[in-house]
């Protein structure tokens, strides 16, 4: 490993404990009886841009366990995924990563 | 059906674009968007004035489901989010109706719908279908089923039928999306 400067070492490892500081949220996809498999998928590929195999695993996730975590970050991040996800008319939540 | 550009051209019945249009109308009245402003400051007003939610109501409780168990962060969600995702959904239902408007009256209806409006269009359906799921009272899986075999003398059976229809819509929009 090359030696850095201190002073940019320093900032550096400043940014990233702030992030790490953070307790990181997830955004969790429920079941529903009406939403239907194909769309779910869809919402997921289009909004996350998520390959259809990572859709389709998810989508079933959330069909067969009841609930999927479909997003990792920071609390805002997540309160607009959530919202996102609520657009689309996808029951979602949020909670603190376990 | 595709066209050259990605439009999709929607074939249909008369009594389809009455039917969508009432349908569409109604979820701008269920989600009572806050009025509209050029002026930020103005339109802020506007956003907490606007009357709340009616969330008695189980088809306002669905489009717009509390985003957390604990009820400190349901509320700061509803804060920060609520007047946008009303916004939002009225804005996606008023594409739809803007959409049906030259259909309206005509023997033989074509509605196109450009790429840059087909998320709005499957939002819309997807919220349709969400308020008659509530107005049928389907709340799991079984009710879903129980729906879906509804003898025709039953009184939900026309609400049913609508129910079945715009989840065909959607299904058909998909495919032509994504095919």
């Amino acid at each position: 490993m090359t030696e850095q400067p201190d002073g940019g070492t320093a900032i550096q490892e400043r940014v990233e404990d702030q992030r790490l500081g953070q307790q990181p949220w997830v955004c969790i996809v429920w079941n529903d009886p009406v939403n239907t498999m194909q769309y779910v998928t869809y919402v997921f590929q289009t909004y996350f841009g998520f390959t259809k195999e990572k859709a389709t695993r998810l989508m079933l996730e959330v069909h067969n366990e009841g609930r999927s975590a479909v997003a990792m970050g920071t609390k805002d991040e997540m309160e607009r995924h959530v919202a996102a996800m609520q657009s689309y008319g996808l029951w979602a939540t949020m909670e603190p990563a376990a | 059906m595709r066209d050259g550009d990605g439009s999709i051209v929607w074939y249909c019945l008369p009594f389809e674009v009455g039917l969508l249009e009432s349908m569409a109308s109604q979820l701008v009245e269920l989600v009572d968007p806050p009025a509209w402003s050029e002026d930020p400051l103005e339109r802020w007003a506007n956003e907490r004035e606007a009357a709340p939610l009616d969330r008695e109501d189980p088809a306002v409780s669905r489009l717009f489901p509390d985003a957390s168990s604990n009820p400190d962060e349901a509320s700061d969600f509803r804060r920060l989010m609520e007047a946008e995702l009303r916004s939002q959904k009225a804005a996606d239902a008023t594409v739809v109706l803007e959409a049906l408007d030259p259909a309206q009256g005509k023997a033989e209806p074509t509605v196109t719908i450009p790429v840059s409006e087909q998320q709005a269009w499957l939002r819309t359906l997807n919220a349709m279908r969400l308020v008659l799921g509530a107005r049928l009272g389907i709340e799991d899986e079984r009710d879903a089923e129980l729906v879906d075999t509804l003898e025709p003398e039953d009184e939900r059976t026309p609400v049913a039928d609508v129910y079945h229809w715009i989840g065909y819509l959607q299904s058909l929009l998909l495919d032509a999306i994504t095919g």
